[in-house]
Formats: C-alpha cells, sequence, structure tokens
C-alpha cells in the first residue's frame, strides 16, 4: 500500500504541463517571415521571397510563390530574373530529421515560379529549403523557416 | 494461481507505443514469466495522434486524422530451463487524412535468460528475466515512404539492438512490476525523394523505463503502468543536413485482465502519452489495444 502511495505521489507530480501554442500567432508569424528578401543566396547574389496562395498548413496542400531577383539591382517588387542554375525546393523537418513528397515546380515568368503539391506532413518546426544546382551538385542553397 | 498472476502482470506491462511516423519507441518482447514451455499472445490495438510537442516542449492540436490500428502477434518458446527464445510480428494499417496503407510493421527476435528464478519464498526478493531484442526494419521508413502524407511508412525501419530487464514482485493480491531497456539503432542509408537524394541517417540510442502494479480479485486483475521513453534525434547527413532532436514522452496506461482458464487470459487496456511527464518532439496519442494470450504449461 506504501508503494502504490508513492507511486500515486510521483505521478501527479508528473502531470503534463500543455503549454497549447496560439495558431493564430503561428500563421502570422509565417506570414511575416515571408517578406522582403527572406532567402538570401550570398554567392551568386540572388535574393527570394515566398507568397503564399494556400496555406502554409497542414494537412492539407500549401502552394506559394516565388519571387527571384538580383539583390544589387532590384528588390521584392522585381524586376525579377531566373537564376542561371538549376532551382530545386525541399520541405525539410530538422527536429524529426526527414523530408515530405516531392513539391512541383512551375515556372510562371521570368523570375517567378509557383510551388505546388507542398505538404507538410505533420505538425512542427519546417524549413523550405532552396537550392540552385549544376547538375547534381548545389551552387548555393537558402532557407526559410516556419513553425506549424 | 500465482504464477498466473506473475504472466498477467507482465502481459499487460510489456506493451510499448511507439511514436507515430519517424519517431522512437521500442517494442518490448513479450517475455514467458511462468511455469510455461510455449506462449502466443495477439492483440489488436487502435491509436490516434491528437497532440503534437515542438522541441521546446510547446503543445498543438493534431486534427489530421492520424489513426492506426496494429495486430500483433508475440510467440515465445523456452529452450532450456532458464533460456527463452521468441518473435514478434506486426501488421500496421494507418490512415493520414485521406490516404491509408497497411502491411507488415518492424519485426522483432528476442532472446530471454531468467536472471532472478523464483525457487523459494521470499518477503522482498523479485522474479526477473533479462533480454537482449533486435528489431529488423520490414517496414518502410519515413524514408522510403511514397505516399504524401508517409502513410505507408508504418515502422523506424532501422536496425536496433537492445538490452533491458523487467522485475516482478507479488504482495498477497497486490502486485508491483519494474522494466527497463537500453537500445542502439543503426545507421542506414536512404535514396529518397522527399530528401532530394541520397540521405544517411544515424538515429543513435534510446531507452525507456516502467513502473507498475495492480490488484488481483479472482481471476480479474486491474492494473495500472508509466512507462517513460527517450530517442536520440537523427542525424542526417548527404542530400539533406540536420542534426534533429531527441524525443521524449510518458505513457500511463490502465489495464484490466481477465484469466479464461489456466492456460489463457485477455486483456483491455488504454494508453495515453497526454497526461503525464514533459514530451518534447513527439507525436503523442490515445490507445486501446484488446489481447488474448495462449500459453502451454511444462
Amino acid at each position: 500500500m506504501r508503494f502504490l502511495f508513492i507511486l500515486l505521489f510521483i505521478a501527479l507530480s508528473a502531470c503534463a504541463r500543455k503549454n497549447y501554442v496560439d495558431p493564430k500567432e503561428l500563421a502570422q508569424n509565417n506570414q511575416q517571415q515571408s517578406a522582403d528578401c527572406a532567402l538570401e543566396f550570398t554567392k551568386v547574389d540572388l535574393c527570394a521571397s515566398i507568397s503564399w496562395t494556400q496555406g502554409p498548413q497542414t494537412p492539407q496542400q500549401s502552394e506559394f510563390i516565388l519571387h527571384i531577383w538580383n539583390k544589387k539591382n532590384a528588390n521584392v517588387n522585381g524586376p525579377y530574373q531566373d537564376p542561371t542554375q538549376n532551382l530545386s525546393v525541399v520541405l525539410w523537418m530538422p527536429s524529426m530529421g526527414h523530408g515530405s513528397a516531392p513539391v512541383k515546380i512551375e515556372k510562371l515568368q521570368d523570375g517567378v515560379f509557383r510551388v505546388s503539391n507542398v505538404y507538410f506532413i505533420m505538425a512542427g518546426d519546417w524549413e523550405i529549403r532552396v537550392f540552385l544546382k549544376d547538375s547534381a551538385s548545389t551552387v548555393d542553397q537558402a532557407t526559410e523557416k516556419l513553425v506549424l | 494461481m500465482r504464477s498466473l498472476l506473475v504472466i498477467l502482470i507482465v502481459f499487460s506491462s510489456t506493451q510499448t507505443w511507439a511514436a507515430s511516423c519517424c519517431g522512437g519507441g521500442f517494442a518490448f518482447p513479450a517475455l514467458i514469466l511462468g511455469d510455461d514451455k510455449a506462449q502466443l499472445t495477439t492483440s489488436l490495438s487502435y491509436g490516434s495522434v491528437t497532440d503534437y510537442v515542438y522541441p521546446d516542449g510547446k503543445w498543438t492540436h493534431v486534427n489530421d486524422h492520424n489513426v492506426s490500428s496494429t495486430f500483433k502477434i508475440d510467440g515465445a518458446l523456452l529452450m532450456t530451463d532458464r533460456t527463452q527464445a521468441g518473435i514478434s510480428i506486426p501488421v500496421v494499417y494507418k490512415k493520414v487524412s485521406d490516404e491509408t496503407n497497411s502491411g507488415l510493421g518492424d519485426m522483432a527476435l528476442n532472446l530471454g535468460y531468467e536472471i532472478l528464478p523464483e525457487l523459494s519464498y521470499s518477503a522482498w526478493k523479485p522474479k526477473g528475466l533479462g533480454f537482449l531484442q533486435i528489431t529488423l526494419p520490414t517496414s518502410p521508413s519515413v524514408y522510403d515512404a511514397t505516399n504524401v502524407f508517409a502513410a505507408d511508412s508504418r515502422g523506424r525501419g532501422f536496425f536496433a539492438l537492445g538490452t533491458g530487464m523487467i522485475f516482478t514482485k507479488i504482495f498477497g493480491k497486490w502486485d508491483t512490476n519494474a522494466s527497463g531497456e537500453l537500445h542502439r539503432s543503426f545507421a542506414r542509408s536512404f535514396d529518397s525523394d522527399g530528401a532530394g537524394g541520397a540521405v544517411t541517417v544515424t538515429p543513435g540510442w534510446g531507452h525507456s523505463i516502467t513502473i507498475g502494479g495492480g490488484w488481483s480479485y479472482g481471476d480479474f486483475r486491474l492494473g495500472s503502468s508509466l512507462s517513460s521513453m527517450y530517442e536520440d534525434g537523427y542525424r542526417v547527413r548527404g542530400a539533406q543536413d540536420s542534426d534533429g532532436s531527441s524525443q521524449q514522452n510518458m505513457t500511463w496506461s490502465v489495464i484490466a485482465n481477465y484469466m479464461l482458464g489456466m492456460e489463457s487470459a485477455i486483456t483491455l487496456s488504454y494508453a495515453d502519452q497526454t497526461i503525464f511527464g514533459s514530451p518534447e518532439n513527439s507525436n503523442l496519442s490515445k490507445t486501446v489495444t484488446l489481447s488474448y494470450q495462449q500459453r502451454w504449461q511444462r
């Protein structure tokens, strides 16, 4: 009986403290991060920004427009330009150490790309990793973080 | 009767609830603790992920309809007077959002040895078993997943080697049990679409500790246990680099057993990961399990 009292004491003192995040605050933070030169490619002097057209959200599909410009002679409003390297986007969850399904990239005009099939497969901390590649090797990389 | 009670305690305390998706978790082997030469345990569990806890300890509700059902067969056979061997075969059905998948989970093989036999009466000395277990990556991991929501990731997908001990003690109608295990999961390389190329993933170390107790009345036993688990973060190198965050959570279970006879028993249990502990970087679930165990006496 004494053991059960000890067990009960341990159990009660170990009650979880459920500190829930505010979903509205999370959504606001994710939108704020998408301003101006959120993605900076230092080696090739390019900037990029993300404008969400759906989401970011889980588990439903998200979608965003990626604008790319030369950071020396353009800004977030343009003019936009294509990178000379191949563009690739990976969704990555660093805390869990895994990604998501491959995204689909579609060119809308010079320096403007629609990135669809964006599925964040679970809640948590995510990174949108944008790579500029020559064949298989990465020339430059930039990352935007978000929390879902 | 006493040995049957021992079986019920272990039967109801050796279930481990793995974090869904890519998380930690190590299935405790269903060991023979009574005077039996063989036992077969079948269980059907239904679990739903209700919350996610960020690495900094903050919580969020999960509404992606992430549910899973596992049908598991655990077999154990006595090899010598004190040595036994066992196998665990899980079949997993998983649903995330509108996506479903089913198939074999990660199988496990184990060897057990009775380190503290109960040969004579002792007011304090418990009965104890030690074990070694190897987990085989017989299911796709999250790195092999081709489903959008990785519903086809039915296990961790890594080789793991673990060792642990379980102790039980009966005091009349009351009983207690304690167990612990330490395991190491080994690195694997994957060519993963989700990672954008080849990655090598190193999971690292993990452990779990369980304490529990129960009360019996005739053929019924009502018990409860508290289990804490820890798993190192996944270190990823290759097409993507990240060091990962460790995972930890605590599972509280309430268990009802009923002995159908000298050689069989059924168990109904409820496990909840949202009540106790300071979870970090974990999907937390609530799980109901119905089990049936058949034994063959020596």
